[in-house]
């Protein structure tokens, strides 16, 4: 029943009182549209008379607007999305419905797209700068220049470079880059031109500790994907799944999804503070930052002392009794191993005092909730244990992770049904030239420099990149001071940790951005060559881990280039056409980006996708090229391989180990070889015995700076890839609960502001050892009371017009550059500070 | 009797104000211009604080306070389907649809502001146009007698259920967000997690009446008697 009708008495009465007021008054009001009716020649207007009860009352036609297939770029989530255009002009966006990502949905994000492209403080051409001074209150003078003169002068640059020998020199930092035609090209550049700094990828300053605890474990160096549809149980470790998990817009579908099924299926979130995603969830553990790993250790504890572990998966002891007992160490001889290798050897040097007592005094939770939900996510399975940049972003990340990773070899949910897989990739066709063909002389002579960042340097031997390093090596000149540098999608002057450094660091380097926006890089910018913006191009772009099925999109132009402006991708092949002998050579043959999509699209022929997608047109017609099943599945501790009809082949040990559990044992390992073999390094930069590295365990996180107050530094739903600043509609609700309407504010429990005499409304310095900012306070109670959260994404001093100078400073400005020594992830949000007011 | 309502599975909703940022882009609002808002709340006392939301569009009510208090007739209820629109060739301005409306859901784009520089400065309209952004429904959709698309200055504006969308198909029971995709409004669309369903209320096989329904169903103030066709469910 309604519950307006179920009401009492008294209130139906007066409410018909109402209503017979108000029928006089509608009659009155139909009166009058009738009149209308008769003056307007279409429209709602021509009302039928009162008599004719049914609509429709017009028949308007739908205008002439084109529906162009493209893909979202505000997060790496690549959602399909339909893009309308009439006269000419971008006026809404939806999700592309038979998109399998984003199912005719998008995320807040997604409708942002018509403002970034019709963005007042736009690029309108290349240009260069004239004042040869440089800092932030610098203007930097730009003049229009064409489109030849700015290539002209790059390859030149870049020429004269590599004749002297020092073609390393140049670097190439890149945020999101896709796919083949527009990092795939670089990387080709990269290699002709023979600079080992093209690309410097900015995976560091994103998420690359899952990556590393996934690889350390289970030897796939990637984020995962993951079976919603069939999960049961999903605990996330700070993983922000209503706020900035790719794809954010899948993910919330699939919480609606988990949500509307009978039994719901039930979500614990983990986080140091209370996020949407902690509210929205079943239940929320509010731990001390960077214990996550913690946690983990003591769930698996209880997992094992309980008896919960998937034994079909893990294996069990000899005569099938429980022998975890907490604190007794066990005979590795008595447990058959299936596929967790080192289980026996992990519980003994690390897990078997690992209680949830241990761990609910480091989180600051109750023993009895880690019990509880150690429980439900062994029996209340398929359970999955996801984590990203909130359980990684400390000194002991990739240790976090690996702990939180292990549960879920626990309860063998690896490539199972409701589990975790990985991405498959699609099958593209050969580019028109090999690049191994066309690497010159000149490139082997200059090989063996290490990269500017040192990763996978001895310095950080297991990073695959280390973008926040760049800044501060190049000042030091070690290992080489830069001379020209590249920007594609990043903006670390602004976004990496203690970013005042690039300020310096980016004087001497003459820069050059590809930016379509006033970014604070381009204020540093020697050349600008702006890119289009994602509505204006064409781009593929193969999917980010999500379901494990292969998926390539291909964005196509749905309006002409509103300025004159190029795609990255050909910005890229011009100036190596420019720069000559067998690079020319190389970039010739490749033609431009659109010819190098067509021969990708070549591989489809073989493959068509399931929408039919078999070639380049077909592709841009629908968007995106897709071919179910996963290939592999596990189940009850045996793997399978897709034969064409179903999942009839039975894996052999050694395909395992190739294809899926791709670590030197072969098996999920809770004893990582991979650590094993940089043990020394290890257990110098952590502290901890070289015999013990290989285990997923317990780092106290060392918290960077001094201060009483943790600073947190989270993305919100509305962080539109750093475009969010200058988009008003994104500036007026980006922050929820405390109600940021014109910026950010430092969100603070009410005692700790009280304590420090802080209001409302009050502005205050929040300090570090590298220096202060201003924020304005707002109380919230969702905060514990030793964290401060200051969202990512205000305090541009450059960026356009809405952006510069609104909210609160940068977090950035004063977070010390530490890194975790394994995956080289910046610790963001280990920092300690203390708040004052001014 | 049809009647277009809503109803909101506050289970589902995850408040992420995708709706509010659809409803913004789809009908061309300025920053503070909220035809569609996600409220988010602090309950109980300080200690024990709970934090909820819901999503707020216009409530469309039966028996809507708007439509008595304004002097010229220009807001009404739209008997066929029972959305409230606003007239903007009659519409004086005067603002006492604002007063009276108990959900705030009206606005008045023409005071102070929300963000400097002001956006409909900086696509300055021309004439009475309050503003000229280069995205904007098409002329057709955009219908002054209805009070979609963009006002001329002076005038109130609010939800109108996308009544540019709705209208261009004859009233059926459910609208799909996905089938229906050009007919329904677009914070159904945008909703990601399919918290919002859209039809008919007063067809009985209808998949909104069935959702509201079901148990604990409610609406917005109800002891106002101004009965709201959207519906909270859970």
């Amino acid at each position: 029943m309604k519950k307006g009708s179920s009401d009492n008495n008294n209130k139906r009465k007066k409410s018909f009182s109402v209503s017979r007021r108000r029928f006089l008054q509608v009659s009155g009001g139909v009166a009058a549209a009738g009149v209308l009716g008769v003056v307007s020649k279409k429209g709602i207007a021509s009302t039928p008379p009162a008599s004719e009860k049914k609509l429709p009352p017009v028949n308007l036609p739908i205008p002439e607007t084109a529906i162009k297939k493209s893909v979202c770029h505000q997060c790496p989530g690549r959602c399909g999305i339909d893009v309308y255009v009439t006269d000419g002009k971008v006026h809404r966006i939806f999700g592309n419905p038979e998109h399998p990502i984003s199912n005719g949905k998008l995320c807040p994000k997604g409708y942002f797209g018509t403002q970034i492209l019709y963005d007042p403080d736009r690029f309108k051409s290349p240009m260069k700068r004239t004042n040869p001074k440089k800092g932030r209150n610098e203007d930097p003078k730009f003049v229009p220049i064409t489109w030849d003169e700015a290539l002209d002068t790059i390859a030149k640059r870049l020429k004269t470079l590599r004749d002297k020998g020092e073609a390393h020199r140049f670097a190439l930092m890149f945020g999101r880059g896709w796919g083949a035609s527009d990092v795939g090209t670089i990387e080709t550049f990269g290699k002709l031109y023979g600079s080992p700094n093209v690309p410097i990828g900015h995976a560091s300053m994103c998420s690359e500790g899952s990556k590393r605890a996934k690889k350390a474990t289970e030897g796939n160096d990637s984020y995962s994907a993951y079976d919603y549809d069939n999960a049961n149980y999903i605990l996330s470790f700070g993983a922000g799944l209503l706020e900035a998990f790719r794809p954010l817009n899948y993910v919330i579908q699939k919480w609606g999804k988990l949500r509307d099924k009978s039994p719901r299926a039930r979500i614990t979130q983990v986080d140091v503070r209370k996020s949407t995603t902690a509210i929205a969830a079943d239940r929320s553990l509010i731990i001390k930052p960077g214990t996550d790993g913690a946690l983990a250790l003591a769930i698996a504890h209880v997992i094992l002392t309980e008896g919960l572990w998937n034994r079909k998966f893990v294996g069990d002891f000899k005569d099938k009794t429980n022998k975890f007992k907490t604190g007794e160490t066990l005979d590795a001889k008595q447990f058959d191993e299936k596929w967790v290798a080192g289980l026996i050897e992990w519980w003994n040097a690390e897990l078997k005092d690992k209680t949830a007592k241990w761990a609910s005094e480091i989180c600051r939770v109750s023993a009895d909730d880690i019990t509880v939900v150690a429980r439900e996510f062994a029996t209340g399975g398929p359970s999955i244990a996801l984590m990203e940049r909130g359980a990684t972003t400390y000194p002991n990340g990739v240790y976090n992770g690996m702990a939180i990773h292990s549960l879920n070899a626990l309860v063998g949910n690896m490539f199972a049904k409701g589990g975790i897989m990985y991405q498959m990739k699609p099958p593209y066709g050969a580019l028109p030239a090999n690049a191994d063909d066309y690497i010159d002389g000149q490139v082997k002579s200059q090989a063996g420099k290490p990269r500017v960042d040192m990763a996978g340097t001895s310095e950080w031997p297991l990073a695959g990149t280390m973008l926040q390093e760049v800044a501060k090596n190049h000042l030091a000149g070690k290992p080489y001071k830069l001379d020209t540098a590249m920007f594609y999608l990043t903006n670390p002057i602004f976004s990496a940790p203690d970013c005042k450094k690039w300020e310096e660091a980016l004087k001497d380097i003459f820069v050059i951005d590809t930016s379509p926006y006033p970014g604070e890089t381009a204020m540093y910018d020697d050349i600008v060559v702006p890119d289009h913006t994602y509505l204006e191009r064409y781009q593929d772009t193969p999917i980010y881990p999500t379901y494990g099925y292969p998926t390539t999109n291909l964005r196509t132009p749905a309006i002409q280039p509103l300025y004159d402006t190029k795609y990255i991708g050909d910005t890229i092949i011009e100036i190596g056409k420019r720069l000559g002998g067998k690079t020319g050579e190389y970039f010739n043959a490749i033609k431009d980006s659109v010819n190098v999509l067509k021969h990708l699209a070549k591989g489809f022929e073989s493959a068509p996708g399931d929408n039919g997608v078999k070639d380049f047109k077909g592709w841009e017609e629908k968007g995106f090229w897709a071919k179910k099943p996963y290939h592999w599945k596990q189940v009850d501790g045996e793997f399978y391989e897709w034969d064409g009809k179903d999942y009839n082949k039975k894996m052999t040990p050694a395909e395992v180990k190739e294809k899926l559990l791709k670590t030197p044992s072969g098996k999920f390992e809770v004893k990582s070889n991979l650590l094993i073999q940089h043990a020394e390094y290890i257990s110098k930069k952590h502290g901890i015995a070289a015999d013990r590295v290989g285990f997923p365990q317990w780092v106290a996180p060392k918290y960077t700076g001094a201060g009483d107050l943790h600073l947190i530094v989270p993305k919100y739903a509305f962080h539109a890839e750093g475009r969010g600043a200058n988009l008003p509609l994104s500036i007026e609700q980006f922050q929820p609960y405390v109600g940021g309407r014109k910026g950010t504010y430092l969100e603070m429990h009410p005692k700790t502001a009280i304590a420090r005499k802080i209001n409302e409304e009050d502005r205050v310095k929040i300090t570090t050892p590298l220096g202060s900012i201003e924020a304005k306070v707002r109380y919230y109670e969702g905060c514990q009371e030793d964290v401060v959260v200051l969202p990512f994404e205000f305090g541009h001093w450059a960026m356009g017009r809405w952006a510069k100078g609104r909210g609160s400073a940068n977090s950035n400005e004063i977070i010390e550059n530490v890194s975790d020594p394994i995956s080289g992830l910046a610790s963001y949000n280990a920092s300690l500070c203390k708040v004052e007011k001014i | 009797m049809s009647r277009w309502g809503m109803a909101i599975d506050l289970a589902k909703c995850v408040g992420c104000q995708a709706c509010s940022v659809a409803c913004s882009m789809e009908n061309t609002r300025v920053p503070g211009e909220n035809w569609h808002k996600v409220i988010f709340m602090n309950e109980g006392e300080t200690g024990t604080k709970k934090f909820t939301w819901y999503p707020r569009p216009c409530q469309h009510c039966t028996e809507a306070p708007c439509t008595k208090v304004c002097p010229v007739r220009a807001t009404w209820k739209r008997k066929e389907d029972g959305v409230v629109l606003i007239n903007w060739y009659k519409c004086l301005g005067c603002r006492y649809c604002v007063m009276a409306c108990p959900y705030g859901v009206r606005c008045y784009p023409e005071v102070k502001p929300l963000l400097e520089p002001d956006i409909k400065e900086v696509y300055h309209g021309r004439r009475a146009k309050l503003w000229d952004p280069p995205y904007q429904l098409s002329r057709e959709e955009q219908d002054g007698k209805r009070g979609t698309g963009i006002p001329p200055k002076g005038v109130v504006t609010k939800c109108t259920f996308c009544a540019h969308r709705t209208d261009r198909k004859e009233m059926t029971p459910d609208r799909d967000p996905v089938k229906d995709r050009d007919f329904t409004p677009a914070c159904v669309i945008a909703c990601p997690a399919s918290a919002r369903y859209f039809g008919d209320i007063d067809n009985p096989e209808s998949e909104v009446s069935k959702r509201v329904e079901r148990k604990g169903a409610y609406r917005l103030r109800e002891e106002l008697g101004t009965k709201p066709q959207v519906f909270y469910v859970k």
